[in-house]
């Protein structure tokens, strides 16, 4: 299979980058506005946690029925799992900014806009990464799964078809890579993210 | 500009007695008022309402005539802890400060050296994170965060209650300074005794969410912590404080007996 790993890899990591996109920007911004708004905590909170307990894989069906076989269906399947765990994570840290802080800021005169991105936001930056690290461990998982139908490459077709020929030892270099590919996003995520996280490790 | 309380009701929910049962108190332009008392009595809470942090529940604070209901840079808080924010380093902190008072951005980083001067720190720091630096530093820093919003009325909770003896001292010393140079208000709120006595022109003791006196301080100024005690009026003062707060403000009157 020699040749094809190139194209299945950048097949998969292309559908898992612009889901995990997409998904990561939804959960982050809804979670601003569930964190820090009434309206927010009102009504986007309580649907959403409905929503969130439903299994991504489970809305593969729906969104082939809705979205069709291709690109689009698998980009937003990835970006819907990758969703709910950026926006509970973010969510829990935005929330959460100890009183004090905001105390501070508010005696030295600081506007809304002010608090939240200087004080809100740079707080909870390591809830928000540690949302971001599931989130990106999540679109793996979904990559196998939404590359099952509707498509000629990518990791998640491999498998499959490894399965469908018994060929066990393809499969299994398969996950591997998978797996490699996995533990060095993350390792790079942490390393992106180390600048708006130091403070919480110096703190401890 | 006078800062004052009239009536000052404050009931925290669910309690049964208010924290505070009718405060009347004025601070003057210029004063050095220390509120001293037992934990529990009041002595946070009014503070708060006088930085607007809390609300009246009956009564009302004014500043310069108008009611005190929100926050405001003209009266700046110390807090207990002294909250630097940790994410962003020194200059980081008091650019924050300087921002929330729409300093205009080119006069940021000079106010920024001056700030860290009039506080006692070379422009070195400006560059550290909070946490590599020791607790007097960050409470000076904290000042000069205050200092940022050119506070018109300086309100300490206890700012200096973590420090050791050595740096505690140093930093009566700045705050003295500043006070002194600014003529800013203070309102400084301790339960030492003889940090109240070092501090003020007046001393308020506040016990059970009432005001159970206010001494004037007749101390001459500097009051240098060596020779405090040889001042004029001190023990009588010191004498007069400790009847007021009662046993339980200062355990070194009541030693434990060694069995």
């Amino acid at each position: 299979m020699g040749g094809d790993l190139i194209p299945d890899v950048s097949a998969s990591m292309s559908r898992a980058v612009a889901g995990f996109a997409i998904g990561a920007d939804a959960g982050f911004l809804i979670a601003v506005l569930t964190a820090t708004t009434a309206a927010g905590r009102a009504i986007l909170q309580p649907v959403l946690r409905l929503f969130a307990p439903i299994p991504t894989i489970g809305l593969v069906p729906l969104a082939i029925l809705w979205f069709g076989l291709g690109e689009e269906s698998k980009v937003s399947v990835i970006a819907l799992g990758v969703f709910v765990p950026v926006w509970i994570n973010s969510h829990a840290g935005l929330s959460t900014t100890p009183a004090d802080f905001l105390q501070a800021a508010r005696c030295l005169g600081a506007s809304r806009w002010h608090t939240l991105t200087r004080i809100v936001i740079p707080e909870a930056a390591p809830d928000v990464v540690a949302g971001l690290r599931v989130g990106a461990a999540m679109a793996f998982v979904l990559i196998v799964v939404a590359e099952m139908t509707g498509t000629t490459h990518g990791l998640g077709y491999r498998i499959y078809q490894s399965q469908l020929f018994s060929q066990a030892d393809r499969l299994i270099f398969c996950l591997v890579v998978l797996g490699l590919l996995g533990a060095v996003v993350d390792q790079l995520l942490a390393r992106l993210t180390a600048p708006v996280t130091r403070w919480a490790a110096q703190e401890r | 500009m006078t800062l004052r309380t009239d009536g000052l009701v404050v009931r925290h929910p669910g309690a049964a007695a208010p924290s505070l049962k009718g405060i009347d108190l004025e601070f003057p332009d210029g004063s050095f008022t220390v509120l001293v008392g037992p934990s529990g009595c009041g002595k946070t809470t009014l503070l708060y309402c006088l930085a607007g942090l809390l609300s009246a529940s009956e009564g009302r604070v004014t500043d310069d005539g108008s009611v005190v209901d929100r926050p405001d840079p003209r009266r700046g808080m110390a807090f207990q802890r002294d909250i630097l924010f940790p994410w962003m380093s020194v200059e980081a902190n008091l650019l924050f400060a300087l921002r929330a008072r729409s300093v205009p951005a080119r006069e940021r980083r000079g106010r920024v050296r001056e700030l860290l001067a009039a506080v006692g720190l070379s422009e070195k720091v400006a560059g550290q994170q909070p946490n590599q630096l020791s607790g007097g530093m960050r409470q000076r820093i904290g000042l000069a965060r205050l200092l940022a919003g050119e506070p018109e009325v300086m309100l300490m909770d206890e700012p200096f209650a973590a420090l050791d003896a050595q740096t505690r001292l140093r930093m009566q010393d700045l705050v003295v300074d500043l006070w002194s140079n600014l003529r800013r208000t203070v309102v400084f709120v301790t339960h030492d005794v003889d940090e109240a006595i070092r501090l003020s022109d007046r001393i308020v003791v506040l016990g059970d969410g009432e005001v159970r006196s206010a001494l004037d301080n007749p101390l001459p100024r500097p009051r240098p912590a060596d020779r405090l005690a040889d001042l004029d009026g001190y023990s009588d003062l010191r004498r007069r404080l400790h009847n007021e707060l009662g046993s339980e403000a200062e355990p070194n009157v009541h030693p434990i007996p060694i069995s």
